[in-house]
């Protein structure tokens, strides 16, 4: 009874956050929330193992990350997501060229790669916690970010990031 | 470019709105693969360790399967139905779904679907009422099976949505076809036109679209209304004449394509065609504005079989109810005479036209002074019945 509390205490703070890093992950509604749902009972099942309950966002997170990964392996990820592109609340007009254009080009990156990129830039994780929820080593991160923007900047071209008046 | 993606990845985001947290379920899938993964445990070996691993992706239904119940839902007959204030009448077994009051409703073969007062959409069992966290207008269901289907509005568009209510999860979510334009005064609202086996019938602000739900992808149809298109069952499209108005025209036509099929025209606006579409009943947008003649306010036709003949004249009024087989259907009907406002609910056999009261004097037909007019019983067709008099 107690683990089934703590575990609701969990689902119920960290549902919205895991959702929205689901929903970056795969840029559709319904993946993300099968994903969430399925790395959710993932981590309810282990939740006795979980020694810290601390820990149980990042095991959560990875569950999220390598069930994706998983199912774009099996194709059926890519097969049935071309219909998810408009946000549920308005988004402001400034830049929003260049951030709609770099939305659907993250879409086009590997899963690896794309992950990486939310975990780093969304999820501000350090290098060594990226690896971690991907588990993978430090240096395979950094060469998945590294090749992951300079696909963007090639996709994207120079003039892009100029007109959002963004730096390196 | 590290700005411009954490920009990005923000804005997105922040402008996706979580689902509600479905708990219990997650919990009671949790539960069940653990035990599963006990008893499994027990039998050792790696057959059995094999056997965990595909059984862990039992539990939650990879996205592209269809929904194949391993035995009948517990709502799966089709009985005499309908709903009075906070409880949903299913044959003599009556469904509270208290503190709510059913303004809507409509039966899948897991559970009633219904609207509260609030637009809200909730599911009732045998086990109570759970909330969706969603609201709509207007709910439609097939003749069988667990999906229905609703658009959600949203700031500046709709979202076609398909919903499994035995798994307890969304099988399709889409926004296309329904971004609504700047300063547009929309004569009609998105609709989900039908469901039809593993088929749904989108009727976007673009036009219809026909949705696999299976691999979740649709195609376009043609350009016309949300509402040209009534209903499909068993292929057969219910479209209106002429197919490019704007309104609801007054005619209709049958047929697997919208330009093909029967020639025959049938009168009526909205059209309730049986599960195998050998019958077709039509009633008008709006039965109280003195349809004449007034006892044909729900209307008859044959499309593939003989009808018996005009449905009785101790009625002169109908509200459609629901097929309950390919012949027999449900609808309440508004009596003459000195009790005009005292409505029945019959089943009627479609190859007889003969009706029997299976539910006397159920409710009557009046409407409260303040909007929403709705009134007090509900059928289930996905639609409230609401008094637009001025």
């Amino acid at each position: 009874m107690a683990e089934a509390t703590g575990f609701a205490e969990f689902a119920t703070s960290r549902h919205g956050a895991l959702f929205r890093y689901a929903y970056l992950l795969t840029s559709d509604r319904g993946l993300a929330e099968d994903l969430v749902q399925e790395a959710l009972v993932k981590t309810y099942v282990g939740w006795h193992r979980l020694r810290d309950p601390a820990n149980a966002e990042a095991y959560t997170r990875r569950a999220i990350t390598t069930t994706a990964i998983g199912w774009w392996r099996r194709k059926s990820w890519r097969a049935e997501r071309p219909y998810d592109d408009v946000p549920d609340l308005p988004v402001s007009s400034d830049d929003a060229t260049a951030r709609v254009w770099l939305w659907r080009e993250l879409q086009k990156l590997p899963p690896r790669q794309r992950a990486a990129l939310v975990l780093r830039y969304y999820e501000d994780l350090t290098e060594p916690q990226t690896a971690e929820v991907l588990g993978c080593s430090v240096g395979t991160v950094k060469s998945q970010v590294s090749d992951a923007l300079k696909k963007l900047r090639a996709r994207l071209g120079s003039d892009v990031v100029l007109k959002a008046g963004m730096t390196e | 470019m590290n700005d411009l993606l954490r920009d990005t990845l923000t804005e997105r985001a922040a402008a996706t709105e979580p689902p509600p947290l479905d708990l219990d379920g997650i919990i009671a899938a949790g539960n069940h693969r653990a035990a599963r993964r006990r008893t499994l445990g027990i039998l050792g070996g790696a057959a059995a360790t094999a056997a965990v691993v595909a059984g862990g992706a039992t539990v939650l239904r990879p996205r592209d399967e269809q929904p194949q119940p391993a035995r009948p839902g517990p709502f799966s007959q089709r009985r005499a139905t309908f709903a009075l204030g906070n409880e949903i009448h299913y044959g003599s077994e009556v469904v509270s779904v208290a503190p709510h009051t059913v303004t809507a409703f409509v039966q899948t073969d897991a559970g009633f679907v219904f609207l509260n007062a609030e637009n809200a959409i909730h599911v009732a069992d045998r086990s109570g009422v759970r909330s969706l966290g969603k609201s709509a207008w207007r709910l439609t269901a097939d003749h069988r099976g667990n999906l229905v289907g609703w658009v959600e509005s949203l700031n500046d568009h709709g979202e076609s949505v398909v919903y499994d209510v035995a798994a307890r999860r969304e099988l399709v979510r889409t926004p296309i076809g329904n971004k609504i334009p700047k300063y547009a005064s929309l004569a009609h609202g998105p609709e989900i036109v039908a469901l039809d086996g593993g088929t749904a019938y989108f009727g976007t602000l673009d036009g219809l679209y026909r949705w696999d739900i299976r691999t979740n992808r649709g195609e376009f149809m043609a350009k016309v209304s949300p509402v040209a298109v009534r209903t499909v069952t068993a292929g057969q499209l219910v479209y209106q004449q002429p197919l490019g108005q704007a309104g609801t025209g007054l005619s209709l036509k049958v047929g697997p394509t919208l330009t093909t099929g029967t020639r025959t025209t049938y009168n009526g606006q909205q059209a309730f065609l049986s599960p195998h579409a050998t019958y077709l009943v039509t009633q008008p947008d709006d039965a109280m504005m003195g349809i004449q003649p007034s006892w044909a306010g729900l209307q008859l036709f044959g499309v593939t079989a003989d009808r018996g003949g005009p449905l009785p004249r101790p009625y002169w009024n109908f509200f459609f109810g629901q097929w309950l087989d390919d012949t027999n259907f449900t609808a309440a009907g508004l009596r003459s005479g000195t009790n005009a406002d005292v409505v029945d609910l019959l089943t009627c056999n479609a190859s007889s036209s003969a009706c029997t009261v299976v539910a006397k004097e159920f409710s009557k037909l009046t409407f409260s002074k303040q909007p929403p007019r709705v009134a007090p019983f509900a059928l289930p067709t996905g639609r409230p019945i609401i008094d637009r008099g001025e």
